[in-house]
């Protein structure tokens, strides 16, 4: 696609490859915030049905009845499909917070929420019953779907022998690449705040780009297919809260933090997509809407990238098909929600839970803030993908999963760019994947 | 200007609350009159008229509660805040094998509310 000038004489042409976006049930058609949540719960669960009870079929066989909440038989063995729910304590509640307002008993202010009290409810469609006995509390997570096995005990609880999650599903074949190619994953990249030095940023740029390296490295680099931002590209002290207590005539004049921010972002990706196709994602500090799936953002905020068709803003989650490989994830709320809501503390086996269960984002709309969908659970995970990521993490961690029907899933957590001054650049001929660390250190000193 | 529009709701919200308790009694009040009137009743002048007039109000009752009915099928999910249209497209895409009778009859009158809002729809959520 385009000529990389090298050191050398050499000239690197960039590698292409097919490309489909299938982030289609991300977009929203029409923005009706009138419904309530019931709906995407019964969604969920009437979705997810008929796959929990193959799989716990396949896992009990026989062995038990599958029935529903009110058929439950006291003493008896039965198998029970339904919704989880978290009864927490210390989750953050907009009734709890008035009345401690009127009492005037100020509570530390947590990052995590989970306590020795919680107790697990299964939910289907008609009514409830609290779970006891062997599943773990602590990790689980409200709204994951699951089937379990065992039965209602004296005291109207249900005792748990055993529970099942819905099964992975198979993966499509892809072409097998006769030469590598690669994508490049960043999330995070910080603009705006007071610390981004835009050094790395434009190391990391150049080098991708090809202006930067060895003959070598803009030949491997030269084959870097796409790049893939996840969200969080400005920073989080771009987003001025003050704006939202202060009157509306004193700050009708003053211009939003983010202004300068999207500027200086729309300078750094018009670079990259002058030569590489660049797919867009928003994150949880970035200008777009909040709740998740967040909407691509408007081509008119980034005037000199948008010229290039390679500018692609796409929706958070996001899925897509690049040269035939699913790929699959989020700038990585659901993870951090779940993280703040379990014990959980590897961001790893958190993304690889919410895979097993199906589900990119089960903690939503609970904890997590998502669009009243009624006819649809766009989070379900029902094609299995091949590249299965989440954005702003901590640190770079991968994996590879095998699913029981030989699913081979790469799990990838990308770093927040701003923090470790990485992204992570993945072959799909091999899918190998490794972190690119830019740390030059030009103090201003 | 936020604190008008929750103004504003909470009066409409009155309003209709109050229409559709209003409704409530009318139509309950007909229900009576039509069961009670073979058995004859005292009030008998007034249900004579009523009578005349509920040949086509008897089918329309009972294609309401046919709706009615099907709002309240639990397996369909949740039915506040969506028309029966959408409930019954949503019960179709699951395989639920909904009635078709229920999309007949609501497609037949689709300028009529009634016919096209769930039940609870005049409550407030």
């Amino acid at each position: 696609m385009t000529e990389m000038p090298s050191s050398g004489q050499e000239t690197f042409q960039r590698l292409s490859c097919d490309y489909e976006n299938l982030s289609s049930r991300f977009k929203l058609q029409d923005r009706n915030y009138q419904r309530q949540y019931a709906h995407l719960y019964s969604e969920r669960l009437i979705s997810m049905r008929p796959g929990l009870e193959k799989a716990a079929r396949r896992k009990w066989g026989e062995d038990a009845p599958l029935c529903h909440l009110y058929q439950l038989v006291s003493g008896e063995k039965q198998i029970v499909v339904g919704t989880l729910f978290k009864s927490m304590e210390l989750k953050p509640s907009i009734l709890k917070e008035i009345s401690e307002d009127r009492n005037l008993t100020p509570q530390p202010v947590r990052e995590r929420f989970f306590s020795d009290s919680d107790f697990l409810v299964l939910e289907d469609e008609l009514q409830r019953v609290v779970l006891t006995g062997n599943i773990d509390v602590q990790t689980a997570i409200t709204g994951t779907v699951i089937a379990v096995k065992g039965f209602e005990n004296d005291n109207g609880k249900f005792e748990v022998e055993d529970s099942c999650y819905v099964d992975l599903p198979s993966i499509e074949e892809f072409p097998p690449l006769d030469d590598d190619r690669y994508i490049i994953l960043m999330s995070g990249l910080g603009i705006g705040s007071d610390q981004t030095d835009l050094m790395n940023l434009q190391l990391m740029v150049d080098i991708i780009t090809g202006q930067l390296g060895t003959a070598d490295q803009q030949k491997m680099f030269s084959k870097v297919v796409r790049v893939i931002i996840a969200g969080n590209s400005l920073s989080e002290s771009t987003q001025d809260k003050g704006v939202l207590t202060t009157a509306k005539y004193l700050t009708r004049k003053s211009q939003a933090g983010t202004v300068e921010g999207v500027k200086t972002l729309d300078h750094i990706l018009v670079q990259l997509t002058s030569c590489i196709p660049v797919d867009l994602m928003a994150g949880d500090f970035d200008p777009a809407n909040s709740s998740l799936p967040q909407q691509p953002f408007h081509r008119c905020m980034f005037p000199q990238s948008s010229v290039y068709s390679t500018f692609n803003s796409v929706t958070n989650p996001y899925e897509a098909k690049i040269a035939g490989i699913r790929v699959l994830g989020s700038s990585g709320q659901n993870v951090t929600d779940i993280y703040q809501f379990t014990t959980m503390e590897d961001r790893l086996s958190i993304l690889e839970q919410t895979l097993k269960y199906g589900h990119i984002a089960p903690s939503a709309p609970d904890t997590l803030a998502c669009y009243p969908f009624y006819d649809q659970d766009p989070f379900i995970i029902k094609e299995c993908p091949a590249i299965y990521f989440a954005g702003n993490q901590p640190r770079f961690q991968t994996k590879k999963l095998t699913g029981s029907c030989d699913q081979e899933v790469l799990l990838v957590t990308v770093p927040s760019f701003q923090e470790t001054k990485s992204c992570v650049i993945i072959n799909l001929r091999t899918m190998d994947c490794q972190p690119l660390i830019f740390s030059a250190n030009l103090s201003s000193s | 200007m936020s604190s008008k529009v929750v103004s504003q709701q909470l009066i409409t919200d009155q309003f209709s609350q109050q229409r559709s308790g209003r409704s409530l009694e009318k139509s309950k009040g007909k229900g009576k009159q039509i069961v009670g009137s073979p058995a004859g009743s005292p009030r008998k002048s007034a249900e004579a008229h009523v009578e005349v007039e509920s040949a086509e109000d008897l089918i329309r009752k009972k294609h309401l509660q046919t709706l009615r009915e099907f709002d309240l099928n639990w397996r369909y999910g949740p039915c506040t805040g969506i028309t029966r249209l959408e409930r019954w497209e949503r019960a179709e895409s699951h395989d639920q094998n909904p009635s078709p009778q229920i999309k007949d009859l609501i497609l037949e009158h689709e300028d009529d509310e009634d016919y096209v809002q769930n039940t609870w729809s005049s409550y407030p959520l």
